[in-house]
């Protein structure tokens, strides 16, 4: 060891993440891609079958792309009320309008985010059962709804169901970030524009947004991912892979995890995954896109301090 | 504080608000202690009368199982999560190597990458290894936590001081040696609170157990919340009381640990 006392120990130190990387995540992601070029069944000999699965896919499984459209819908319907609300509250929380029970607001509303996904979704199928679902019995109550109205099994609700369910589930945690990214911009900036007289809302667009976009930037990027991924809580409120009445809901990952696993076939769902992959990057891409044509900015990623 | 108009009603409708997001779980602790008459009554927010027997709809205390499950795989992937995400951390925030930022974007790329793109092979993998319905699969991969590595060098960055490095080789430690016995005490808080919120993530994993157990013995707690919340039990409060027993473990490590938990989860984040 002597004559080689160059040891990089910051290799040593971040190598282990990377060969646990390859070996467990890597290398099934590009052998699955061989996977998807046959029609394997997960049994037996693997039969090359070129991109007939990708053929597919686009002309012969309107289900699929269902699925993409769903997946994107109950995203949109989730992330944009999330983020605008979560944004608002975030402020309010900032400026020292809450007079009392801070800390039990903030768990409050954060305690969905650390509950089992899985739970998510069957609470929500309990409370808007038909028949003993405390949704309808308080809407009756209040007169709202003048018979028990079915939630599960009607198409037109299924997708706002699952955002709502996003919602519940993201809000508290979506505050609290962005609160804490609230809490990082220099309070002399906001006396500054206070002394130039300016007001509330156009300190909040002026400045606060302006100041806030690497933060926000981050969230919905995190959000869009995340979201188009949504799995556990539609499977569980409609308890079955289709998603409710006509596939209504059926997401990407609900149509991927059915065809693989449910109906056993590897290679085709092995498919459905890179196709969601390059959808998932693609809104990612596009997003970026937007924000720097808007924004002018060539900001990517977390902050930099 | 002034207790002017507007924060008075602000304060009511955030109070309004996160009491309206904690009634779905209120409602499930009533709905558990009830039997199907009360349930089928109507909406009521004090306990009934049936949580003894809706327990025993479950299989008694047989239903911990699971838990026990959930514990031994959580347990594990802590352990293999804060010690790896804290070593990479360490290397990241304190050497000057080259491409140390094409390095740290590669970490950050893969938690872009929605980690079930590839499960179909890695199911055959370890199918083919005979891992199945082993807990082994479940726990490896926590070796290597995006989040964890960014989490811990965004910490690291701002809490270990330079000279550690220098102070350590004076006393003849060799840089594994700075790391296991200087830097890991110093940072104890942040290893605490990676390891509360990767249990919690390892705990709420569904889809790898999903596709990887299909013992029952071997389930774990999503697997066995989903296979009681979807079955058919005669006694509907005894479902739900299924679902309320497996979400109280997160419920309870979170009481103790709220503080640092949302810290954890959002300052951790926008700081790194």
């Amino acid at each position: 060891m002597k004559n080689r006392r160059k040891v990089s120990w910051p290799l040593i130190f971040i190598a282990p993440f990377f060969i646990v990387y390859i070996i467990f995540n890597l290398v099934p992601i590009i052998s699955g891609v061989y996977i998807s070029l046959t029609s394997w069944r997960g049994f037996g000999a693997l039969k090359y079958v070129g991109v007939d699965n990708y053929i597919r896919l686009f002309s012969r499984d309107p289900t699929f792309l269902n699925a993409i459209l769903n997946s994107v819908i109950i995203m949109l319907e989730g992330m944009i009320p999330l983020q605008v609300f979560s944004l608002i509250f975030a402020s309010v929380l900032n400026q020292k309008l809450i007079l009392g029970g801070k800390s039990f607001i903030r768990n409050a509303f954060f305690l969905p985010y650390i509950t089992t996904p899985v739970a998510i979704g069957l609470i929500f199928s309990v409370l808007l059962d038909q028949h003993t679902g405390m949704v309808n019995f308080v809407l009756m109550k209040i007169g709202i709804l003048g018979s028990q109205f079915d939630w599960l099994h009607t198409a037109s609700v299924a997708k706002p169901l699952v955002a709502v369910m996003i919602f519940w589930r993201y809000f508290g945690y979506v505050t609290l970030f962005y609160l804490a990214g609230l809490q990082t911009i220099n309070k002399q900036i906001y006396d500054a524009a206070t002394v130039d007289g300016s007001g509330r809302v156009r300190t909040f667009v002026s400045i606060t947004l302006p100041l806030m976009q690497p933060v926000i930037m981050f969230q919905v990027v995190m959000g869009i991912l995340g979201t188009l991924r949504t799995f556990e809580e539609p499977l569980m409120l409609f308890n079955s892979y289709e998603g409710g009445i006509n596939h209504a809901a059926q997401t990407m990952n609900m149509k991927y995890f059915q065809t693989a696993f449910q109906q056993s076939q590897f290679g085709y769902g092995a498919s459905m995954g890179y196709v969601m992959f390059l959808m998932i990057g693609a809104f990612t891409l596009l997003y970026f896109t937007v924000v720097r044509r808007f924004a002018g900015t060539d900001y990517a990623g977390g902050s930099d301090e | 504080m002034k207790y002017t108009l507007p924060r008075i009603v602000l304060t009511a409708l955030s109070i309004g608000g996160a009491i309206a997001f904690l009634l779905p779980f209120y409602l499930m602790f009533v709905m558990s202690t009830e039997n199907n008459a009360q349930i089928f009554a109507g909406l009521s927010l004090i306990p009934g009368t049936n949580l003894l027997r809706n327990f025993q709809g479950i299989g008694g205390f047989t239903y911990f199982r699971p838990f026990l499950n959930s514990i031994i795989v959580g347990a594990s992937s802590v352990v293999l999560t804060v010690f790896f995400s804290a070593m990479a951390g360490f290397g990241i925030a304190k050497y000057n190597f080259k491409h140390k930022d094409v390095v740290f974007g590669l970490i950050l790329a893969t938690l872009m990458v929605p980690p079930e793109i590839g499960i179909i092979a890695y199911v055959t993998q370890m199918r083919i290894m005979h891992l199945n319905d082993t807990y082994l699969p479940l726990i490896i991969p926590s070796m290597a936590n995006a989040f964890g590595v960014f989490w811990m060098t965004g910490y690291m960055k701002n809490s270990i001081p330079a000279e550690i490095l220098d102070s350590g080789k004076i006393d003849g430690c060799n840089d594994m040696g700075i790391f296991l016995r200087l830097v890991l005490p110093i940072i104890k808080p942040a290893l605490f609170t990676l390891s509360i919120v990767s249990f919690v993530q390892s705990w709420n994993n569904y889809m790898l157990p999903l596709v990887l157990i299909n013992d029952p013995r071997r389930f774990t707690v999503p697997l066995a919340i989903a296979a009681v919340g979807t079955q058919f039990i005669p006694d509907y409060g005894a479902r739900i009381l299924g679902i309320t027993i497996g979400i109280l473990p997160v419920f309870l490590i979170f009481l103790f640990t709220s503080k640092v938990v949302t810290k954890g989860l959002t300052e951790g984040a926008v700081k790194g």
